[in-house]
């Protein structure tokens, strides 16, 4: 069903029995350039199609004329977001690729930063879920404490959003020196903050009445939709990449992967809630087992992959994200293609909309988690 | 005292009347024309300013709650950012849409403010001569008025020749007038006890009770509140204006100043409705201790003074739910209306009737005889035993009651028992889980 | 009771008004526009009924007449959509109107004369009523100012306790109308939502 802007007939309101109606892609709760036809019959979805390639920039055409080290820092544009764990995606596959080994003090201080931008990512998630269901406040607090995160990125990796992170083979500068101290004292605030989340919404009974039930998703439709992330989490999958396919340093930390029980969006929220402090508890993890060491693998100059092919996912706070490399023995790639997690997981939302009336549909949008930017690469 | 306040309840104070009475020499000039012109501009100047300077209000509370700082830089802290804003939308270009009925687009954001503002010359600012008209319905003017403001909301959603701004626009008005409903039936068991409808009646009657009603009527303050959150479209019953969704609201194809008499006539509903609460449950101007003033003057300016820190207060609750709180879907806000403001109205009335009929004195039929002739030969309960009683049976059993009706009436809403609802869901899920797990043995997805 | 000085000249202020606006009702050619004077005229009867000193019966007529029968109104007329059957509506006068003019002028004739004998009995019984000047009235502490308006206690004591028990039955009416008009009105997918 593709419709092009509305169908106003003539005659009463009442005629007509279902509407079309256009949301985006200029609209404040699409986060993003979103276009989303609706057929509504009154208030309630009947059917929903979701418009992308606003925002398409080309990066898989382009990696075919960029050498590998010029590519990185297209990823962190595609969910910009959550930059740095894009990164850790793409330089983890060359690094596959070519069979290096990095250093293990670059691995720990990259689960930190990782983990660190999930917490951000997340916080990002619930300010702006919480003002399309209205609570304002909370999207000033969660931002209050992601400019912390982003003060530690910036003045570790130069960059505050779209952080070219990581480097092929390590990190190119070792942590500043107040690094550990600074990421320790935000750690220390940090789970008070979030229980002051929790206080605003998790009882609330308006938010529950808004969250409770919306957009219940069955376990085994999860997995058919193929999806991935909280969104699988919390129908009640319990399936991790950071668990189910390890990689970095990961199986050397403790810590638990919360699962949602019903599939509907309230669970969704609690478990990304549960995700942040988890990561506080990696991230811990992480500074006090810091190795010492050089940060940096021995890395040729020129990067000539073999020819081969490679895949790797990470666990990002959207989903998994993998890239699929295939090299055929020059500097630059033959093929990169992205495995965009919000883009699969956008594919739910005419599943989970549909019985739902229309102010549900931007709840929708905003327990997917999508940016823009990964759907459309 | 409470005699000579009476007494004086409209008058001109002596030296208008003296300045007046010279050129003309007519009392009835200077009481009738004169004295209440000078009232209605004083008011309207001191109300339409104070509503500009609500918006900023707002501005400041809500970055204060947000952790941030607010409008700081037009003036000294901001201060003079209304003038800017007020200036600004002056200065904006009138735009009115091609289709557009043009009289009418016209007419509406007019409509809504002089309806808004109609209501300030019944309200009791303060004792005496604060007030500009007080008239003998004044609480039923009030919710006459107050429901023509609906008007203009519905034909600005007509007139912007738009099927969204329509559609926004019906959806707000038919949330307002169930709310006002719920508004109307609140205040009646408070009522019951002021037996007048004048404003400033129901202060003197307060003060005589010698109790605030919100204590006598606990539940019917809290519908009050919640059905004026709902009246004034304010969070968290905003959705018909919220800028995340989907149908636009009734002031969409608005710009300048018309969008900004819009804006004046929500924040001046909002206003008048903290007004009546206190009015009728928070003793209006009386404040214990008052009665020490003895210079006329000053009695009615610090009045004035104890009447605005109460609306002020009222205010201020309403600024701290929006920020708090998400809002409610359109049904569900539908839904609280109609299944439970106006049911616990409802019974909150007949339950205040049957405490005070009880009540009643025996030689009029009554069981406990806790009241005694006061006021104009008003029914008033007796000092402490029966403000006690009143005061017992608001709390104790009337809110009980209440909540058994609401409950008995809602239980097999969704949203009652959300609790209970994801129970029920865990419990489904898992049935499905198994129907699928058998047949399935082998597969290893959903462990 | 007659009216003198400006209480007169409001009156036939107030009525030529009302009837004018009644005109307008009927010759407006965009039906919300007719909606609107009907409004008007509403609030010129309230604002008569205050002329007759029955302010509760006034504050009514607007809490519930224009401020919910007409709001509803003016719902009807804008979800059904008439505004191209209107704009293409050319003629809107037509030989019919000035056979109107006249019916119109003879029945208001007819009905004049008819009232002439009849208005003895509008004369109400107490002689105070036309002595109390608004001036005297509004210094008293007596009725006016605070206390129960006679207005109210008048209608509060015709419906519910001389009239108690039409008023009941007139409740139950309604209530049924309204519960039949909501039980017609709900689609059968509503109806299968509620199972």
């Amino acid at each position: 069903m593709r419709e092009q802007g509305v169908d106003i007939t003539p005659g009463t309101l009442f005629d007509a029995e279902e509407m079309v109606i256009n949301m985006g892609p200029q609209h404040p709760s699409t986060h993003g350039v979103l276009r989303v036809i609706l057929k509504l019959d009154g208030e309630t979805v009947k059917d929903l199609d979701c418009d992308i390639g606003y925002l398409h920039r080309g990066v898989e055409k382009i990696a075919e004329h960029d050498t590998y080290a010029m590519i990185t820092p297209y990823w962190d544009r595609l969910d910009y977001v959550a930059a740095v764990s894009n990164d850790l995606c793409y330089v983890g596959g060359v690094e596959k690729l070519l069979g290096i080994e990095v250093p293990r003090r670059a691995e720990y201080l990259r689960v930190a930063l990782t983990e660190l931008q999930r917490i951000a990512s997340h916080l990002l998630w619930l300010g702006t879920h919480a003002i399309d269901i209205g609570a304002v406040t909370v999207l000033l607090y969660a931002f209050r404490e992601r400019e912390e995160i982003l003060k530690i990125f910036e003045d570790f990796i130069g960059a505050r959003l779209t952080a070219h992170a990581f480097r092929i083979g390590g990190l190119w500068w070792d942590a500043y020196p107040e690094f550990e101290k600074r990421v320790r004292d935000f750690l220390k605030i940090l789970p008070g903050r979030i229980d002051e989340y929790e206080t605003l919404l998790n009882a609330n009974r308006i938010w529950l009445s808004r969250t409770v039930g919306i957009g219940v998703l069955p376990a085994d439709e999860a997995i058919n939709l193929s999806l991935t992330g909280p969104v699988l989490r919390g129908s009640g999958v319990k399936y991790d990449l950071r668990r189910a396919q390890p990689y970095s340093v990961y199986p050397e930390f403790d810590f638990e992967i919360p699962i949602g029980e019903n599939g509907d969006t309230y669970d969704r929220y609690l478990v990304r809630m549960a995700e942040i402090r988890q990561s506080i508890i990696i991230i811990e993890q992480a500074l006090d087992g810091l190795p010492e060491g050089p940060v940096m693998a021995k890395v040729p100059k020129v990067i000539k992959p073999p020819v081969g092919e490679v895949y790797f996912g990470i666990e990002a706070p959207k989903g998994e994200i993998g890239v699929y490399l295939v090299s055929d023995g020059t500097t630059k790639p033959y093929r990169m293609r992205i495995r965009p997690p919000a883009f699969i997981n956008l594919q739910s939302l005419r599943r989970l909309s549909i019985g739902h009336l229309v102010a549900d549909v931007v709840a929708l949008i905003g327990t997917i988690d999508i940016v823009l930017g990964e759907v459309d690469r | 005292m409470l005699g000579t306040l009476t007494t004086l309840m409209l008058v001109a104070p002596e030296w208008v009347l003296r300045w007046t009475k010279e050129p003309r020499g007519n009392a009835f000039w200077a009481e009738f024309v004169v004295w209440p012109l000078i009232q209605i501009l004083i008011v309207l100047f001191i109300v339409l300013t104070l509503v500009a300077y609500l918006v900023y209000l707002e501005r400041k509370v809500s970055a204060f709650m947000q952790a941030r700082l607010g409008p700081m830089r037009v003036g000294p802290w901001g201060l003079l950012q209304p003038a800017a804003d007020g200036l600004k939308l002056l200065l904006k270009e009138d735009i009115i849409p091609l289709k557009a009925d043009k009289t009418v687009f016209q007419i509406a954001p007019i409509i809504s403010v002089v309806a808004a503002l109609v209501v300030l010359a019944v309200i009791p600012w303060g004792a005496a001569w604060a007030t500009i008209a007080n008239v003998n319905i004044g609480l039923l003017f009030i919710l006459a008025v107050s429901s023509v403001g609906v008007l203009g909301l519905v034909l600005a959603g007509w007139a912007s020749n738009s099927k969204y701004s329509l559609l926004g626009a019906l959806r707000s008005s038919a949330q307002m007038i169930s709310y006002e409903i719920g508004m109307g039936l609140s205040i009646i068991g408070a009522l019951m006890f002021a037996r007048t409808l004048s404003m400033s009646g129901i202060i003197e009657a307060q003060q005589a009770d010698g109790v605030w009603y919100v204590f006598f009527q606990p539940i019917g303050f809290i519908i009050y509140l919640v059905c004026a959150l709902g009246e004034t479209n304010r969070a968290p019953f905003d959705l018909p204006e919220a800028e995340s969704e989907l149908v636009a609201g009734y002031h969409t194809e608005y710009s300048g100043f018309r969008w900004a008499l819009f804006f004046m006539a929500e924040y001046t509903s909002m206003l008048v409705t903290s007004a009546i609460a206190v009015t009728l449950f928070l003793g209006g101007w009386s404040f214990p201790g008052l009665g020490l003033i003895k210079n006329q003057t000053l009695f009615v300016v610090v009045s004035i003074v104890i009447f605005a820190a109460k609306v002020m207060v009222l205010i201020y609750l309403y600024m701290w739910f929006r920020w708090t709180w998400p809002r409610y879907r359109y049904d569900q806000l539908m839904d609280l209306g109609w299944k439970w403001m106006i049911p616990a109205g409802l019974a909150n009335i007949v339950l205040t009737g049957i405490w005070y009929v009880l009540a009643l004195p025996k030689s009029r039929g009554g069981v406990f005889g806790l009241m005694q002739l006061g006021l104009r030969d008003r029914l008033a309960p007796t000092r402490w035993s029966g403000i006690i009683y009143f005061v017992v049976t608001g709390f104790v059993i009337t809110i009980p009651i209440i909540w058994l009706v609401l409950a008995a009436i809602n239980r097999r809403t969704r949203d009652f028992n959300l609790h209970a609802q994801r129970q029920l869901q865990i419990k489904l899920r898992a049935k499905r889980l198994q129907k699928h797990a058998e047949p399935q043995a082998a597969g290893e997805g959903a462990s | 009771m007659q009216l003198h000085g400006w209480e007169a000249v409001l009156f036939y202020v107030l009525a030529f008004m009302t009837l004018i606006m009644g005109v307008f009702v009927i010759s407006a050619r965009i039906a919300v526009h007719s909606a609107l004077f009907l409004i008007s005229a509403l609030v010129n009867v309230a604002l008569i009924f205050i002329l007759l000193r029955a302010e509760f019966v006034a504050g009514v007529q607007i809490l519930v007449y224009v401020g919910g029968v007409m709001v509803l109104f003016l719902f009807v007329i804008m979800l059904v959509q008439t505004r191209a059957e209107e704009e293409s509506r050319v003629r809107l006068y037509t030989g019919q109107t000035k056979a109107v003019y006249v019916i119109a002028m003879l029945l208001a004739f007819a009905f004049i004369a008819a009232m002439r004998p009849a208005q003895s009995g509008f004369q109400s019984p107490d002689a105070t009523a036309p002595t109390q000047t608004s001036a005297d009235r509004g210094t008293a502490t007596g009725q006016g100012a605070g206390g129960v308006s006679e207005d109210t206690q008048k209608v509060g004591s015709a419906l519910y306790r001389e009239a108690a028990l039409p008023f009941e039955i007139a409740s139950v009416l309604l209530l049924v109308a309204m519960v039949g008009a909501v039980m017609l009105a709900r689609g059968s997918k509503q109806e299968k939502l509620y199972e």
